[in-house]
């Protein structure tokens, strides 16, 4: 059975009107306190885990530590692999442009 | 960053510029003092927004953190208070926008009963200022003002829950008062609609 529309009507219009005369919520008890714990736990993360951020002298140290062990990587690199530059031009084009069935240059790697 | 300075010297009552000016210099009473002038005002707003008594608190409680850290920036344009309704609505917007994307891996969420638990909890929320035998009734109208654009939820709840005038709500929502007045008007035609249709399903069942 379909309802009435007077009836939706009311409904509705009760409904827009309930919250008239409605009170404000409080906060909860302890709401400072638990704040203040927020802040405080926040302070000692943020200081421990970027404190060296901040500190220029530090990151400074770690940067150029970070550059001069990538500079030793590439050179030990360098030594370890001694191709010439035609083999490696070799290696280079067999790996990227023979045809998919062309498995020769694996061979003549080993 | 977090530095509030114990000063001995701060009186509790300041009128407003001297508990901002106190707030500026990071006092930790000046603090203590805005937190329990505005404590509930700001988590009244946060929960007619968000319905959900957590969500609320943590919300209301980073619309503190936000004051304290930008204090500086206020330049006294306009209210404190409405500077600090601007900055619980922006909070509690931001809060609505990540549950709309975890409304979006509900799928996912729902693997593990967590998302179900929270539609519930504020689906069935009930505001604890609302008269008992109202009960049904603002639970049908939470639900449908859950449905309207950003800026007509805003000031439909500053307007209906912390009672604040059009005036006032133009000023935290940056608009002019004939925008709000007609953010309100459309707010009410929407919420009618939305409501017959809630009624018209839920009374032929």
């Amino acid at each position: 059975m379909k309802p009435d529309n007077i009836h939706i009507e009311n409904k509705v219009e009760k409904s827009l009107n309930s919250l008239n005369g409605i009170k404000k919520a409080k906060a909860p008890d302890f709401f400072y306190t638990r704040l203040q714990a927020r802040m405080e736990a926040e302070m000692l993360g943020k200081s421990n885990r970027f404190f060296w951020v901040g500190n220029l002298k530090l990151s400074a140290t770690v940067l150029a530590l970070v550059l001069v062990m990538n500079m030793l990587s590439l050179l030990m690199m360098d030594f370890s692999f001694g191709l010439s530059s035609n083999d490696a031009i070799d290696t280079l084009s067999g790996e990227y442009f023979s045809p998919t069935d062309n498995y020769y240059y694996l061979n003549n790697q080993q | 960053m977090w530095k509030l300075i114990r000063t001995a010297n701060f009186q509790p009552k300041l009128t407003e510029p001297a508990l901002i000016s106190a707030l500026q210099q990071k006092s930790e009473s000046a603090f203590r003092e805005l937190v329990k002038t505005y404590q509930d005002m700001v988590f009244n707003t946060c929960l007619g927004m968000l319905r959900d008594v957590e969500e609320a608190e943590e919300s209301a409680q980073d619309v503190f953190i936000e004051v304290y850290k930008s204090v500086d920036k206020f330049r006294g344009e306009a209210k404190f208070s409405t500077w600090i309704y601007r900055i619980a609505t922006t909070k509690c917007l931001e809060k609505i926008r990540k549950r709309k994307a975890k409304k979006r891996f509900a799928f996912l969420s729902s693997l593990s009963g967590s998302y179900q638990a929270d539609f519930d909890r504020i689906s069935n929320f009930l505001h604890p200022g609302i008269q008992m035998e109202q009960n049904e009734n603002a639970k049908a109208l939470f639900n449908a003002i859950e449905q309207l654009a950003e800026n007509q939820r805003v000031a439909f709840t500053l307007h209906k829950l912390e009672g604040l005038p059009y005036e006032e709500i133009a000023q935290v929502l940056d608009l002019s008062l004939s925008s709000v007045e007609s953010l309100m008007f459309r707010a009410k035609q929407n919420l009618k609609k939305l409501l017959k249709g809630y009624y018209e399903r839920n009374m032929m069942d």
